[in-house]
């Protein structure tokens, strides 16, 4: 019976705690398997599955590979700027969609499987609540009635209600703990065995990608730019990106001019172009112009007035 | 006079390379524009160290995800 109690660290108890639940999902895998060749198709999913875990940690914890789909998790306390969240999942559909397309275009493989990849999408579910970390087979996993319900989410309605194919939802419960309210939503009930009726929020995310595709990108040329800096971090994409515009993170590395920036206003209730920030110190706005996480940010700093 | 930058960052073998442009706007020309700017990087926005604090402070955090991780996953 005491091996059905221990937990992390060899407790008898494992310690509940709160935190993010991510399930990246590979839709279109049934379908792409039961028509595609054997030999190929495997090696398909098996590079998907490597960029998929590449893109989302370590800002998430790789709890299992599920099949056809990825299953992450990361404590509240890892996670200071909930919109971290919406903006990995975001970037990393972005960067599947370039994939995609590169390997459509890369293969010379006439099989089936290799013709057929761009049928393949992603759907993202985000759920927040309590959960236990326990070893299983090695590999240490969240249990708990959270971790059921963020399963359970990956048969939702949004695709048939909305014939999006690659999206993301979240719980409500977990928008709110994000602090997000975005734009172009779709809000969803789900009804579930055991869990009743969960309020969702779905984002398009096929919409996101032509919307990038298709902006105008301003951006300093190394050749324009009056200044160019570069510096090599330890850190990943994500973790640098946030610490670079998280604003109450960037005032604790600014080693000049003691500044105080704060969030100004989300137009669209999230940071993103016509989103301002205000240093409270200098006076300064700082007006993004351009945001596409991870890969680069324009901002104008203007004196206010 | 107003301030535009880019921030770029490219992954490069699990860490991040950053390029960080600035070009200022006003009617100055443009040499002018880009002493000040020197100035500006430099002396009052000190950036240089700014990004060490960065490196360090980004480091933390990075070490303490892993290091709990691990920690979690070897007393088992």
């Amino acid at each position: 019976m005491e091996a059905l109690h221990q937990g992390v660290d060899g407790n008898m108890e494992a310690q509940p705690q709160k935190g993010y639940l991510l399930l990246a999902d590979i839709s279109g895998y049934t379908a792409f398997m039961a028509n595609t060749e054997l030999a190929h198709a495997p090696l398909v999913l098996n590079q998907i599955i490597r960029f998929l875990t590449k893109e989302l940690t370590p800002t998430m914890q790789l709890a299992e590979v599920e099949g056809d789909a990825l299953f992450l998790y990361a404590s509240e306390n890892d996670i200071s700027r909930g919109e971290l969240l919406l903006e990995l999942v975001e970037s990393c559909y972005i960067n599947f969609r370039d994939k995609r397309r590169t390997m459509a275009h890369n293969i010379t493989c006439p099989c089936n499987a290799c013709q057929t990849v761009t049928t393949l999408d992603l759907k993202f579910i985000v759920h927040y609540g309590e959960y236990v970390l326990q070893k299983m087979t090695g590999k240490l996993k969240p249990f708990g009635s959270s971790v059921n319900l963020a399963h359970r989410l990956l048969k939702n309605s949004v695709k048939e209600t909305t014939g999006w194919n690659g999206y993301v939802l979240f719980s409500n419960i977990c928008l709110n703990k994000m602090e997000l309210s975005p734009e172009n939503i779709y809000k969803g009930m789900e009804k579930y065995d055991h869990f009743g009726e969960v309020e969702t929020i779905s984002i398009n995310f096929e919409e996101k990608y032509q919307e990038y595709s298709a902006n105008r990108k301003d951006f300093i040329k190394p050749e324009d730019a009056d200044v160019n800096l570069e510096y090599t971090f330890t850190a990943p994409p994500p973790i640098i990106w946030d610490w670079l515009n998280d604003p109450t993170k960037r005032n604790k590395w600014y080693a000049g001019n003691k500044s105080n920036w704060v969030v100004k206003d989300r137009p669209h209730g999230r940071t993103g172009s016509s989103a301002n920030n205000h240093c409270t110190n200098s006076g300064f706005i700082e007006h993004i112009l351009d945001w596409r996480p991870f890969h680069y940010f324009t901002v104008r700093h203007k004196k206010d007035g | 006079m107003n301030a535009k930058i880019t921030g770029e960052l490219d992954p490069l073998n699990g860490g991040t390379h950053l390029k960080w442009r600035i070009r200022l706007e006003g009617i100055l020309p443009r040499s002018i524009l880009r002493l000040l700017s020197r100035i500006t990087v430099n002396k009052v926005l000190e950036m240089s160290s700014s990004f060490e604090n960065l490196e360090v402070l980004s480091k933390k955090q990075l070490d303490k995800t892993t290091f709990e991780l691990n920690k979690k996953t070897t007393s088992m």
